[in-house]
């Protein structure tokens, strides 16, 4: 089966001027470079990883909302370049983004019930059913209730706002869904509230998602698929069970072994955690060799001077690493 | 352990804390009458969702909220009343005695002016530092909070450096006036997961070092219970919950702070369907006759809309201010 969203080997670099250092000119900063992945119709992959390490810009160019350097992106079997023409426009209607804070997405000078009729006005044209009563079922099926949809986003509470964004989203029957840490705004309590909404309306509607995100419980529970991110690299990809319960990568190791557990004081902050030293470096200053090696205490000689290949570990896992690459091929031989 | 046992000289004591703002004619309360007691390097956490009253109380207790705001009630600190000092008063003991960091450093920050200057600012003020002197308390302060190359650093903006290393440069500078008390409001909210694991660290060591007491302001439960001996529930302008840090969150009663718990996915396991707690928080100012609670609660009974329950011990050092579990 084709999968719904194919990208390969993709690749964004943006041109940065130094600013101590004019005379120097411009510098490369290498915000996606080299990204695989796939998925099925059906299925959610979550993207992981720290700020500065791409997620974003992997979002805006599935969507087609920036221009790629170098890869290809295919949605349904056709190709997605940012160029505004009409294939970009008829292909729109089937990728839609929900992004991390609610309040700054919505238009504060419409009703939310204008805003999520709205997108049906664009695309929808010469619908049967009236575009106002589309948006309506759409608000009821996300769990707004009739008395909130002649009110202004700053009206309401922030999980009802979260709740008219995956509506205007999802008023148009999407394929795909794209979601930018779209719980990281909320409470705890309506955090869950919003991940049960998310979870029924993906089934409900057979939704393909990439779930962007850096809370690694919330993906655990949502994704079918993780793929963790590192300056502008995948460098671990497998389903969410094998990446989070028996991570390859030191780094995946580290950033599982950040999750703070409650009662679990002292197990955690003292003993057998990991702390990484330092800070994700400067994506214009990508280390040599495996760009993680500054930060690893696994590394190796070897591995600051050659870069890792990705390789297999298991029929649904991969990993970048040399530790890995040693041992595969140790016992390959 | 320290807990709520009475401690007869404790570094701070609150009592009937409560802050209304004053709008348009009309005053909302947003908090509604805390007790809180705090020992020496004592560790405390207080959690709850926005608007429960967590920052709130602390900025109230240090006389940050302007005019609009009125504060009552009685916040003793080293057997000194607070309220009611005037702002020279006041500012002996902020940032002096008690000194607060926030969550987003960036903006904490003078962007003009480089960080070894800020920090030294804090110095002269607090301490009367000048000169070389405060250079190498500056040095000093940069390698307490484990900034690599402080020489070098000290001549940075903030703009130079990293989130998490502004938020080490924020807590040099509140550790600046030698204080007895640091409140830390969300301090690792807006930092990387990895980032924030070393804050945490950093905040633990420090306050075992120096035997400054510290209260952390969080929504994250994971956070609180790794670096306080004691956690605090809010909710909606009242602490409904307390207790030492493995007992709330092994033996929780309040069913708010079940509720808290049970809506937080886990990375271990797999869950079919997260627990919610249905509703949201109540409007500040909205007067409630009965428990805060009782419209979101499962166990909540007739008698719950009528009477406000009040914080009761039901075991050393474990407060609860519901009647569910008294009553049985």
């Amino acid at each position: 089966m084709t999968p719904l969203l194919n990208v390969k080997n993709l690749q964004r670099h943006f041109a940065v001027e130094s600013k101590k250092d004019w005379l120097a000119g411009k510098k490369i900063l290498r915000a996606v470079d080299g990204v695989t992945l796939s998925v099925q119709r059906g299925k959610t992959l979550g993207l992981v990883g720290e700020s500065g390490c791409g997620k974003s810009t992997m979002a805006k160019l599935v969507l087609g909302l920036i221009p790629a350097t170098g890869g290809t992106v295919e949605f349904d079997g056709k190709p997605v370049t940012a160029q505004r023409n009409q294939a970009w426009r008829a292909a729109r209607r089937h990728m839609q983004m929900v992004y991390q804070d609610p309040l700054g997405a919505l238009d504060r000078r419409l009703t939310v019930l204008e805003q999520v009729t709205e997108p049906l006005q664009i695309h929808d044209k010469h619908a049967e059913i009236q575009p106002v009563i589309t948006a309506q079922s759409m608000m009821r099926a996300v769990g707004l209730t009739d008395n909130l949809f002649k009110r202004y986003p700053h009206e309401l509470s922030g999980g009802q706002r979260q709740r008219v964004v995956l509506a205007r989203a999802l008023v148009l029957k999407p394929s795909l869904l794209v979601c930018d840490e779209p719980i990281s705004a909320l409470d705890v309590s309506v955090q869950a509230q919003v991940i049960n909404l998310l979870d029924d309306l993906r089934q409900q509607m057979n939704l393909t998602m990439l779930f962007i995100s850096h809370d690694l419980r919330v993906v655990r529970h949502i994704c079918d698929e993780v793929a963790v991110m590192y300056l502008g690299r995948i460098i671990e990809q497998g389903s969410a069970k094998d990446v989070l319960s028996h991570p390859a990568h030191p780094y995946t190791q580290a950033l599982i072994s950040a999750v703070s557990t409650p009662g679990a004081k002292n197990a955690t902050l003292n003993s057998g955690r990991i702390i990484l030293k330092g800070e994700p470096p400067n994506p214009v200053d990508v280390p040599t060799g495996c760009s993680f090696h500054p930060r690893c205490a696994l590394a190796t000689a070897h591995c600051k001077t050659n870069a890792p290949v990705t390789t297999q570990i298991s029929e649904s896992h991969t990993v970048s690493c040399h530790l890995h690459t040693m041992i595969h091929h140790g016992s390959g031989s | 352990m320290t807990s709520t046992v009475v401690d007869s000289h404790p570094l701070l004591n609150i009592t009937e804390l409560r802050i209304a703002f004053d709008q348009r004619g009309h005053t909302s309360e947003v908090l509604h009458g805390v007790d809180l007691q705090l020992a020496r390097g004592e560790s405390i956490g207080l959690v709850g969702e926005s608007g429960c009253g967590k920052s709130v109380t602390w900025l109230g207790v240090l006389g940050l909220l302007g005019q609009q705001a009125r504060v009552t009630g009685s916040v003793k600190f080293e057997g000194r009343e607070l309220l009611g000092l005037s702002d020279a008063e006041l500012s002996q003991v902020r940032g002096r005695k008690i000194a607060m960091i926030f969550q987003d450093p960036s903006s904490s920050l003078n962007p003009a002016q480089r960080i070894g200057a800020q920090i030294a600012e804090s110095l002269s003020l607090h301490r009367g530092l000048r000169g070389a002197q405060a250079q190498a308390e500056v040095l000093a302060l940069l390698d307490q909070v484990e900034i690599p190359d402080a020489k070098r650093r000290m001549g940075a903006y903030p703009h130079e450096l990293s989130g998490g290393m502004n938020q080490r440069v924020m807590i040099a500078m509140a550790l600046a006036g030698q204080p007895d008390l640091l409140i830390a409001d969300e301090p690792t909210t807006a930092l990387d997961a990895t980032v924030q694991a070393q804050i945490l660290v950093l905040l633990d060591t420090i306050r075992r070092d120096t035997g400054m007491a510290l209260v952390t302001i969080s929504h994250d439960l994971g956070v609180i219970s790794e670096i306080s001996d004691r956690v605090l529930v809010m909710y909606a302008g009242s602490i409904v919950e307390s207790a030492p840090s493995q007992t709330l969150f092994r033996n929780a009663q309040h069913p708010y702070s079940l509720g808290l718990l049970a809506a937080m996915p886990v990375l271990d396991a797999e869950v079919e369907r997260l627990t919610t707690i249905r509703g949201s928080i109540p409007q500040a100012g909205q007067l409630i006759e009965g428990c805060r609670f009782e419209a979101r609660c499962d166990f909540a009974h007739e008698n719950c809309r009528v009477t406000a329950p009040i914080l009761k011990t039901i075991a050393v050092g474990h407060t609860l201010a519901c009647t569910r579990k008294l009553a049985a």
